[in-house]
């Protein structure tokens, strides 16, 4: 392992497969996986489940205010717990994959962060969700344009560039035309050939 | 005049929508439109330098009214930015931001749950009557972010749930701001406004807020004392609670602001008597403070918390252009229309409008907007003005209790609450402060209709 540790951030549309291709590289390096999960790590692990409900999810802001920096929005409250939080975990040296968040944004300074957004044909996506979800059709349709539009405000509400956008990623890929599988062997390549460029580098 | 009145309406309107969308923070989107307000109203369509300088009102800082008002009542301000307001809470800013600094408030808090032997429903009731107490003379952010810190670090440790407390602790300081013209910035702009004193606001406002707060304690007690006690909590062992010593930070500090507090205290409740203007008090208090901190007066100085005062200014001026338009009188006119004059019809009508908007929008914008407007009201109406700003001040303050977001007190104690890991979402929060405000509006038209109707 280098000084700094290897950091993959994964940003996805909802349904594309971003959450299956991060397990698939976590299984195959041995690194550590952050996403809902990370909540359990903050509060001393107080009120886990409700907290939950909170997650990167946007401030609802007809109902949210700010004084001096102190916002009542849990939302809000518990997405910056949580950057304090990732912000801390290269300090443990160790290599880890992290599923949205904001991670992109959070952790730019970190010399050895790979950063990828996932998308997929809205077809292939709406019948992920069918699948995974149990959801019909219609219904389907609706969870991938909440979430979207929910990760997209939460995104651009803490990011300085917008979600999606390519030129805030190094790779953005389309998972509909390899394949999940074949998608992640791909990120998989990716990230061997930077860490190798890496330490030739040094 | 019709352009310019609509003019003034939209940027009024614009500035509203700025501050409950909270995208750009909120003394930019005064400023920003107080800034349209001069050139736009004012310049381009009024023509008029002299609105503009009414409005700015520099000048009433050059007049001996504005800091001795000698043994007479104090003096009604001037319309426009009001100056009284934005020193004397600038210098309560720098003689708190001494305090906190010395280590006075988790002091006082630590003291208090030492009283009570840490017991968690004595300490429910006591951290209520301290939190309104310290309300009535400081502004209630202050007071909230600490005793909501203790009050974690207590539940922590005596392993009760802390938000309760934290809500009670909360509507409770409202309650307490209130009660005294310095407790609440809708109070101060309201006493310096229509020359108010310290003991008008607590004779009037002071007493509906003292009948309430008894009840309030009796019903956040009948509401949360099954919460508050655990098996846990009552087994404790309360001898290795930190000692209140160990919150001085440096005792000599501790010393001098406690004392400089004191003199605040006497200053403000003496001042209808001395002639001293809460302009003065803020200027002295924040002088001496400075004076006593030696090499810390800059950091102090720059711990103020300059955008609110600039939040102020830019607010004063989009309602200046308001009144010089003549919306304001136009409001008045209208809820004319619909009281018929009825005193008792026009006191609900501002009392329920205050508080429903103070639920919901900051209370700040909506005081300074609604002076003008009771000012007008009284005139046309033959309501007295006492009663019409007793009323507006209570709708106010109180309003902004029922919801998460309807006062300052309230964002920051829900947000320090939820750092430590204890979220307290809209529907907890108004579960028990909506009903708690119904009933304190509800106290306070009969003590109105009681005593002035």
């Amino acid at each position: 392992m280098g000084e700094h540790p290897w950091i993959i951030a994964i940003s996805r549309e909802y349904g594309s497969g971003g959450r299956k291709i991060a397990s698939i590289l976590a299984e195959k390096y041995g690194f550590p996986m952050y996403d809902r999960s990370l909540i359990e790590n903050l509060f001393e692990g107080k009120n886990t489940e409700e907290w939950k409900k909170y997650d990167e999810k946007p401030r609802k802001f007809t109902l949210s205010r700010t004084v001096n920096g102190y916002s009542n929005s849990m939302e809000e409250n518990l997405a910056e717990e949580q950057f304090r939080y990732i912000k801390t975990l290269p300090e443990r040296g160790e290599n880890f994959i992290i599923l949205g968040r904001c991670a992109e944004e959070v952790l730019k300074d970190q010399p050895n962060l790979i950063t990828l957004f996932a998308t997929a044909d809205l077809e292939d996506r709406i019948n992920r969700i069918e699948e995974v979800r149990h959801l019909s059709r219609k219904d389907a349709e609706k969870a991938i344009k909440r979430h979207d539009a929910s990760r997209k405000r939460y995104h651009d509400r803490y990011s300085s560039r917008k979600w999606g956008d390519v030129k805030n990623y190094d790779l953005s890929i389309n998972t509909s035309r390899l394949g999940i599988e074949k998608s992640a062997e791909m990120i998989a390549h990716y990230f061997e050939e930077r860490r190798s460029h890496e330490s030739n580098d040094n | 005049m019709l352009l310019a009145q609509i003019l003034a309406v939209a940027i009024f309107l614009i500035m509203f929508i700025f501050i409950v969308m909270d995208k750009i923070e909120r003394h930019y989107v005064t400023i920003g439109c107080g800034f349209m307000t001069l050139v736009l109203v004012f310049g381009i369509c009024m023509h008029s330098m002299e609105a503009v300088m009414t409005t700015l009102n520099v000048k009433s800082i050059f007049t001996l009214s504005f800091w001795y008002t000698g043994a007479s009542a104090a003096e009604e301000s001037s319309s426009g930015v009001n100056w009284a307001t934005i020193l004397f809470i600038a210098g309560m800013m720098v003689m708190v931001e001494g305090m906190a600094k010395a280590g006075f408030f988790r002091w006082l808090c630590m003291l208090l749950a030492k009283a009570v032997h840490y017991k968690p429903i004595p300490l429910f009731l006591v951290f209520m009557v301290m939190s309104a107490v310290l309300s009535m003379f400081i502004d209630s952010i202050t007071v909230i972010l600490f005793l909501a810190a203790v009050t974690i670090e207590l539940a922590k440790l005596l392993k009760f749930d802390p938000i309760p407390m934290i809500i009670s602790e909360i509507f409770c300081a409202n309650l307490g701001g209130s009660a005294t013209m310095c407790g609440d910035p809708p109070n101060i702009i309201i006493g310096t406004s229509l020359g108010y004193t310290f003991f008008d606001f607590l004779n009037n406002t002071g007493l509906i807020a003292g009948i309430s707060l008894v009840v309030m304690i009796l019903y956040f007690f009948l509401v949360y004392r099954k919460e508050l006690i655990t098996e846990e909590g009552m087994a404790m062992d309360t001898s290795k609670m930190p000692e209140p010593r160990s919150a001085i930070v440096n005792k000599k500090d501790f010393i001098i602001s406690s004392i400089i507090f004191g003199v605040a205290v006497i200053l403000l409740i003496t001042h209808a008597s001395t002639g001293f203007t809460v302009a003065l008090i803020g200027a002295l208090i924040g002088i001496v403070t400075l004076l006593a901190a030696g090499k810390e007066a800059l950091r102090l100085l720059k711990k103020v918390d300059y955008k609110t005062l600039l939040f102020f200014i830019g607010l004063f001026i989009v309602v200046g252009g308001l009144e010089e338009t003549g919306v304001l009188e136009l409001i008045a006119e209208g809820i004319k229309k619909i009281s018929g004059g009825d005193i008792r019809l026009v006191v609900i009508i501002i009392i329920v409008v205050s508080a429903v908007a103070s639920a919901f929008i900051d209370n700040i914008p909506f005081a300074a907007t609604m002076i003008p407007v009771i000012k007008a009201l009284s005139v046309e109406t033959g309501v007295p003005l006492n009663t019409l700003a007793w009323t507006l001040s209570i709708g106010t303050d109180i309003g902004g209790s029922a919801t998460p977001i309807g006062a300052s007190a309230n964002v920051v104690g829900t947000s320090v609450s939820a750092k430590n890991g204890y979220p307290i979402s809209w529907g907890k929060y108004c579960k028990t402060a909506a009903p708690a405000t119904v009933i304190v509006i509800v106290i306070s038209i009969l003590v109105i209709f009681a005593r002035y109707c």
